[in-house]
């Protein structure tokens, strides 16, 4: 859930809840006032017609000088004690009357009281229109929930457009950072906010970027460093190794033995050339760009490799369909070729075939060979080849990755009926 | 024949003088560039090998030095960096050749052999063992005036044999001398025996002076039958 409509839900549940709670406190405190007054009007009006009937007590008699809210009944002594015991000051009533104008029933409040005149004993209903004050709580009644609901829809879009646009630069550097790689040299250029929040959060984004951007350079740097390093020590190891074995004194058992040491000197110092490589290439150390032509190189490449191919009779087939051109650096751009014909060429069968493809868009190498032991999303992992070959480094196919990212290439690897087929598009 | 070598790691020093002593070169050594362009200014080389990283500078300063002068010293470029730009500053500076480290003895020698040769038979360019003539123009190989065909890697491999006639070629040195800077290398030795086999053959059939001896559990030498 966003944030926007969390808060949203919360705010406006609040805001309802209050409002039909202030409303119904408003009814009932509004509704209060209303009978208050109306019954204080009663009580005096009960007082002023007593008077009257005091002075003139044969007006009790004179129907005609009644109002119509009045109304006098005589009554037995009975019920006037009964009414009497039981309210002094006579009973409240909600009622209703029928209106002839209005053709309607309409509310009224009544007051019934007893009085005693002459050993006479009367009941007095007094009556008052509870419509004037109704109509009033009614009104507003209505205009609480339309202010309510206005309220409640302000609330809403004032929400939208407010936090829309609150959130907008925020929404805008996370685009950023889902899209930022540690290895590509762009930065993500935060939006600034007016929210001190959200700035101090981009401020502590960018220190994060910015740190682990040097942990990273100084991890790049010193694996390149290291790989120096070891370049020396390994070329006296292999040269010892040339001069021990021009020692004439070697038993065969001795010379098994430096030749095994030579042999994985050599696999060392392959490796490490390799892995220097691939750390200059992430190091950017190859930016000098030549156009190359691809046709051309690949040809070149097969011809290095034809006896090769020839001694495990390979058959070659280039299909050029299109002449490409490669902004790339001319040694990387040889590895690249070189390592997939070569790879092709390796994972071969006997009397096999090597197809390759030069199109518009994407050059493609197919070639035969027995089923890889590996998943092949492993297969442009470093090390991950499971190859019973000493000679392999395993690391060929991850050259040809790190060159094919350094160029934004896609690469990609499919197998299907005893063929391997590798894709670059570019 | 006499050689310079400006390199200020001891372990590939004494095993360069050693190795070049043996074949019979006189060998001075630098172990910094201030010894270095000492040497050059004194006496005359035949070859120098040199290190581009030295304690106290560049061997490419010493390298300028050396073509200011006018030599005629065939000149090889070492170093522990495989970076372009220093292959192309060095050949550019006017080096004869380049080599990475680590490098093998057999490989550094073929080099210096080769810029011995270009620099002793100034257009000539020939070489002659026992009753092999190699056209190094043309490619083309006689045996007492027969010419005999090679593919392009036998090729490579004969010349490779015979500049380091007599000495203990290893199998990994061949492989290396053969792909190159390949990362991966071929699969197997598989091809490069073949090759071995075939070569040899072919030497055999044309009665050559030299032919390719196997030495147990090391590699191959190029010895006169």
């Amino acid at each position: 859930m966003k944030l926007l409509q969390y808060t949203s839900r919360y705010f406006l549940a609040m805001i309802l809840s209050l409002l039909v709670l202030l409303s119904a406190a408003l009814y009932v405190s509004i509704r209060f006032t209303v009978y208050k007054d109306i019954d204080e009007y009663l009580i005096n009006r009960r007082i002023e017609i007593l008077n009257v009937i005091d002075e003139h007590p044969d007006i009790i008699q004179e129907k005609s000088m009644y109002h119509d809210d009045i109304f006098i009944a005589s009554i037995s002594e009975d019920e006037y004690k009964k009414i009497l015991s039981k309210h002094e000051d006579g009973i409240f009533k909600d009622t209703r009357k029928y209106d002839t104008t209005e053709q309607e029933y309409e509310p009224f409040r009544k007051l019934e009281s007893v009085f005693q005149k002459n050993n006479s004993y009367y009941k007095l209903t007094i009556t008052s229109s509870l419509l004037n004050p109704q109509e009033l709580l009614y009104t507003i009644f209505f205009n609480i929930i339309l202010l309510s609901a206005l309220l409640i829809l302000l609330t809403i879009v004032l929400n939208r457009i407010l936090l829309g646009r609150i959130w907008k630069p925020f929404k805008k550097n996370i685009e950023q950072i889902v899209q930022y790689r540690l290895d590509k040299d762009i930065k993500p250029q935060f939006v600034k906010s007016n929210i001190t929040e959200f700035n101090e959060l981009n401020e502590s984004l960018e220190k994060l970027i910015s740190n682990n951007l040097k942990v990273y350079e100084n991890q790049k740097q010193f694996i390149e460093n290291a790989s120096h390093e070891m370049q020396t020590p390994l070329g006296v190891m292999q040269n010892k190794i040339d001069l021990l074995m021009e020692t004439h004194s070697l038993s065969d058992t001795q010379a098994g033995m430096v030749d095994a040491l030579a042999e994985q000197v050599n696999r060392l110092s392959r490796l490490n050339t390799t892995l220097l490589l691939l750390s200059k290439i992430e190091n950017n150390q190859y930016s000098k760009n030549k156009s190359i032509n691809a046709s051309k190189l690949i040809e070149k490449c097969c011809d290095d490799f034809a006896e090769l191919m020839e001694f495990k009779s390979i058959q070659l087939e280039i299909n050029k369909d299109a002449s490409v051109e490669l902004e790339m650096h001319p040694d990387l751009a040889r590895m690249l070729f070189s390592n997939l014909i070569k790879n092709a060429i390796n994972h071969n069968v006997v009397c096999g075939f090597i197809t390759i493809y030069i199109q518009h868009h994407m050059i493609s190498i197919k070639n035969s060979g027995k089923e890889l032991l590996i998943s092949p999303e492993l297969l442009f992992e470093r090390f991950s080849k499971k190859s019973d070959n000493p000679q392999s480094t395993g690391l060929g196919l991850a050259i040809v990755k790190s060159i094919c990212d350094f160029y934004n290439f896609r690469i990609s690897y499919v197998y299907k009926d005893n063929v391997h087929t590798l894709t670059i598009k570019y | 024949m006499k050689i310079l070598i400006v390199e200020d790691e001891p372990g590939m020093l004494s095993s360069i003088t050693a190795y070049f002593a043996k074949s019979g070169f006189i060998c001075e050594i630098a172990t910094t560039q201030a010894e270095g362009e000492e040497k050059i200014h004194l006496y005359d080389y035949d070859c120098v090998i040199l290190d581009i990283t030295l304690p106290d500078g560049n061997g490419l300063t010493i390298l300028e030095q050396l073509k200011k002068k006018k030599t005629k010293a065939g000149i090889i470029i070492l170093s522990a960096k495989n970076s372009l730009d220093d292959k192309i500053m060095g050949l550019h500076l006017g080096a004869d050749d380049y080599l990475t480290k680590p490098f093998h003895m057999t490989e550094l020698n073929a080099r210096v052999t080769a810029i011995v040769r270009r620099l002793k038979f100034e257009g000539n360019n020939e070489v002659i063992l026992g009753n092999i003539h190699l056209d190094l123009d043309s490619k083309k190989i006689y045996i007492e005036n027969k010419e005999l065909l090679l593919k392009k890697k036998e090729y490579e491999l004969l010349l490779f044999f015979i500049s380091n006639k007599e000495r203990i070629v290893s199998k990994t040195s061949l492989a290396e001398h053969i792909w190159g800077d390949n990362i991966d290398r071929i699969d197997s030795y598989d091809f490069l025996y073949s090759q071995i086999k075939n070569l040899r053959k072919r030497l055999n059939e044309y009665k050559s002076d030299y032919n390719i001896q196997a030495i147990y559990g090391m590699g191959y030498k190029f010895v006169k039958e």
